[in-house]
C-alpha cells in the first residue's frame, strides 16, 4: 500500500475514533457553532449550504454570540474516485490516483467575531495531492444595523478573496453545488472567470445592503491582491507557475449584485442577478502588456422549504460571459500548430454556464442530490480543434454537458458521506469520439466515495 | 413665579439629562432583540417559518420561565437543543426581563385557517374537554379563545406545527417543568394533537 493511501487510512480512522469520543451534541461543534451555541442545523440545510438564520449570520459579519478565546476549526476531505475509463485509447492516464482512498483536503479556519460589529473567516487549505497549504477563501467584515421605514436594515463592508464567496445564497459559483467532489476526475473543460476563475487571485473590497430580509444590493471592485492585500493570496499560483506568481487585473473592476428573497411560512424563494467586468493583464508582472477582458452578466434563484423532518431546496444560475482579447493575444490562425493551442483566435468569444440543482433531505440525514450542467460556447479552433485520425474537424467548440447524482449521509453534524456520480453527455462539443481517438464523453464520467469531516 | 420657573427649568433639565439613558435603554434593548431574537422569532415576534414559534402575545411571566430554563437547560426538547440552548446562555436575568416584556407587548397575528373539519373537532376539544377520557377543556387555563393566562401560554395564532411539536413533546420528560401537561396530553391521539393544533393557528 503506497504511502499517501497509508496516511489516508490512518487519519481517517483516527477521526472516526476522535467523533465517537467527543461529546454530546450540542457541544461538538466547529466555531461559528461554539460562538453561537447553534448546532449546526441552524446556520447549515448541510454544511456549507446555509439556511435563513446562515445567511443572517454571515450577513452580520459573523458576529452574533459570544467570541470563542480560540476561534479554529477544522475540516478535512478524503475521498477514493472510480473513473469509468482511466486511460485514453492511445493509453495516456486521463484520470490519476483512481480507487485509491486520497486526503484531498484538509483546513484550519480562523473564524468568528472580533466585536459586535467586525467579524470574519480566514480558511488555509492543505491540498493533498500538492502537498502544499495556502491561503483559501477569505472573508472579512465590518457591519451595522439600523431602521429603515420601521424594517430592519442590515449594511456592512467586506474584504474578500474570492468573487461571489461574500454572497449568501447557494445558487452563486463560491459555494455553489457541488461543494464537495473528486479530486482527480475529469471536469468541465472551460468555465466562466467569475465561476472560478479569480478564487484566492484577487482582492474584492465592497459593501452591502438587506433591507427587511427582503432585498439585497451590494457593489464590489475586485482588484489585484498586492501589496499588502498580498496575504489574501499567500501561497497560491506559486507551484503551478512559478514566474508568476499573482494575476494582474487592471485597475479597479466592478462586480454588481442585487436579490429578491422572499419567506413565507417554512419556505424561502430569491431571484436575483449578479456579474462582474475584470481586465487582466496577460503578463501579469508588465502593466502594459495585451488585456483579457471579461464581462460576465448572471441570473439566478433559489428555493428552500426547510422543516425538522422534510427539507428540499433548490438552486440554478444561467452565466453569459463575453471575452474580448486585445489584438496581441490572438493567435495566428495560418499556422497549423496553433490549432488548439489555447490561444484564440477571435478577438472576441461568449461562454455560457448553466447549472441548478435539486435536494432532498429527510431529519438532515439522508440527502439526495441531482444536479445538471452546460456550457457552450464560441467555436474559435485556437482554442478548441478536436480532429479525427484523417483530418476532419470534428469540434471547435467547449461546449460540454451533464449531471451528478449525490447520495449523502450525515451520521453526525460533524461527518457527512458521499457516494457520487458525475455523468458526460457531451464533451468539448460532442458525445462521442471527443478527442479525435475514440474516448466518448461518458468515458470521463466517475464514481466517488467521500468524507467530510469538521470540528 | 420664578420658584415655578425654575421648577420647569430644573424638570426640563432633568428630562433632557436622562433622555440618553432612556434612549439608551430602548437602544440597547432593540440592538438585543435584533442581534438574538429577530432573526428567527421576527421582529414584532410573529415569526414566519413554523420552525420557529410566535412570542408576541405571550405572557411576560411565561416567556421569562422559558428562557432561564433554556439557560439551565432544564427545557430539553430538541429545539431548545438546536436552537435555544446557545442563545440563551449568555442571558442576564434583566435581559430577559426586558426580552420577555418586549414580546409581550407585540401584537399576535392570526395563521392560516386549516380544514373545516379538523377545525370543528379541535374547537370541541378546546373548549369542551373529552369527558369520556377525563380530559378537562384547554379553555379552562388557556383561555376560551386561546389568548393564555399568566401561567399557561397563549395558544392563539400559534404556529400548528409547533403546537403540534410541543403537545408530543409533553409526552416525554424533556419539559419537566411543564407538569400539568404530561398528564393532559396522555389521552389525546396524533389526530386529536393535530385537529387541536389547526384550530387554535386559526384564532
Amino acid at each position: 500500500m503506497k504511502r499517501n493511501s497509508r496516511c489516508a487510512w490512518r487519519l481517517a480512522g483516527a477521526l472516526v475514533a476522535l467523533l465517537a469520543f467527543l461529546p454530546g451534541y450540542a457541544d461538538a461543534v466547529p466555531a461559528f457553532a461554539r460562538q453561537t451555541g447553534e448546532n449546526c442545523v441552524s446556520c447549515h440545510v448541510s454544511f456549507p449550504e446555509l439556511t435563513a438564520f446562515g445567511r443572517y449570520f454571515k450577513l452580520t459579519g459573523y458576529t452574533l454570540g459570544e467570541r470563542e478565546s480560540v476561534p479554529l476549526a477544522m475540516m478535512g476531505q478524503v475521498g477514493m474516485t472510480h473513473a469509468a475509463s482511466q486511460f485514453d485509447n492511445s493509453g495516456n492516464e486521463v484520470v490519476p490516483r483512481n480507487n485509491a482512498l486520497r486526503m484531498q483536503q484538509a483546513s484550519l479556519f480562523v473564524a468568528g467575531k472580533i466585536n459586535d460589529y467586525v467579524g470574519g473567516f480566514v480558511q488555509m487549505s492543505y491540498d493533498g495531492e500538492a502537498h502544499h497549504t495556502a491561503a483559501d477563501n477569505i472573508d472579512l467584515r465590518a457591519v451595522g444595523r439600523t431602521r429603515l421605514a420601521g424594517k430592519e436594515l442590515i449594511f456592512g463592508a467586506t474584504l474578500h478573496n474570492n468573487p461571489t464567496v461574500q454572497d449568501v445564497w447557494n445558487s452563486t459559483p463560491a459555494f455553489g453545488f457541488p461543494w464537495f467532489t473528486s479530486a482527480y476526475a475529469v471536469g468541465s473543460p472551460v468555465s466562466t472567470l467569475i465561476d472560478g476563475g479569480l478564487e484566492q487571485a484577487t482582492a474584492g473590497i465592497g459593501g452591502y445592503a438587506y433591507w427587511n430580509k427582503s432585498l439585497y444590493g451590494e457593489l464590489t471592485f475586485y482588484r489585484t491582491s498586492d501589496g499588502i492585500l498580498s496575504a489574501l493570496r499567500a501561497g497560491n499560483a506559486v507551484l503551478s507557475n512559478p514566474g508568476n506568481s499573482r494575476t494582474t487585473l487592471k485597475g479597479l473592476n466592478p462586480y454588481w449584485r442585487l436579490a429578491y428573497n422572499h419567506d413565507w411560512g417554512d419556505h424561502s424563494l430569491m431571484v436575483g442577478t449578479y456579474g462582474m467586468q475584470v481586465r487582466i493583464f496577460d503578463d501579469p508582472l508588465d502593466q502594459t502588456s495585451p488585456i483579457k477582458k471579461y464581462t460576465d452578466t448572471a441570473l439566478d434563484f433559489q428555493y428552500q422549504y426547510i422543516t425538522d423532518v422534510h427539507t428540499v431546496t433548490a438552486q440554478g444560475t444561467w452565466i453569459h460571459e463575453k471575452q474580448g482579447f486585445d489584438e496581441g493575444l490572438l493567435g495566428d490562425s495560418t499556422d497549423p500548430a496553433t490549432l488548439g493551442a489555447g490561444v484564440p483566435y477571435n478577438a472576441s468569444n461568449t461562454l455560457n454556464t448553466a447549472k441548478a440543482k435539486l435536494t432532498y433531505f429527510y431529519r438532515r440525514m439522508y440527502g439526495a442530490t441531482l444536479g445538471i450542467f452546460s456550457t457552450t460556447g464560441s467555436a474559435d479552433a485556437g482554442l478548441v480543434n478536436i480532429q479525427d485520425a484523417n483530418g476532419n474537424v470534428l469540434s471547435n467548440v467547449p461546449n460540454t454537458k451533464g449531471y451528478i447524482l449525490d447520495l449523502q449521509y450525515v451520521p453526525v453534524q460533524n461527518l457527512r458521506l458521499h457516494l457520487q456520480y458525475t455523468g458526460f453527455t457531451q464533451f468539448n462539443g460532442n458525445g462521442t469520439n471527443i478527442d479525435g481517438n475514440g474516448r466518448n464523453a461518458k468515458d470521463n464520467n466517475a464514481l466517488f466515495l467521500g468524507a467530510w469531516f469538521s470540528y | 413665579m420664578m420658584i415655578k420657573s425654575a421648577y420647569w427649568v430644573v424638570a426640563t433639565l432633568a428630562i433632557l439629562a436622562a433622555a440618553p439613558v432612556l434612549a439608551d435603554d430602548t437602544i440597547r434593548l432593540e440592538k438585543m432583540v435584533d442581534r438574538l431574537c429577530s432573526a428567527c422569532h421576527g421582529q414584532d415576534g410573529n415569526s414566519i417559518s413554523t420552525n420557529f414559534p410566535k412570542l408576541a402575545g405571550l405572557s411576560a411571566k411565561y416567556t421569562e420561565e422559558q428562557l432561564r430554563s433554556f439557560r439551565d437547560r432544564t427545557r430539553a426538547d430538541k429545539d431548545a437543543v438546536d436552537a435555544m440552548w446557545g442563545w440563551a446562555r449568555s442571558l442576564t436575568d434583566q435581559d430577559i426581563k426586558e426580552i420577555a416584556a418586549y414580546y409581550a407587548a407585540q401584537k399576535r397575528a392570526p395563521g392560516d385557517p386549516g380544514p373545516e373539519q379538523l377545525m370543528n373537532k379541535g374547537r370541541d376539544i378546546y373548549e369542551h374537554g373529552m369527558s369520556d377520557k377525563g380530559l378537562p377543556a384547554c379553555a379552562l387555563c388557556h383561555g376560551p379563545q386561546g389568548e393564555g393566562k399568566e401561567d399557561a401560554p397563549r395558544l392563539a395564532g400559534q404556529h400548528a406545527r409547533y403546537l403540534t411539536r410541543q403537545l408530543k413533546v409533553f409526552r416525554s420528560t424533556e419539559r419537566p417543568a411543564a407538569v400539568a401537561m404530561h398528564a393532559i396530553v396522555t389521552p389525546l391521539t396524533d389526530g386529536d394533537i393535530d385537529s387541536l393544533a389547526v384550530y387554535l393557528q386559526s384564532k
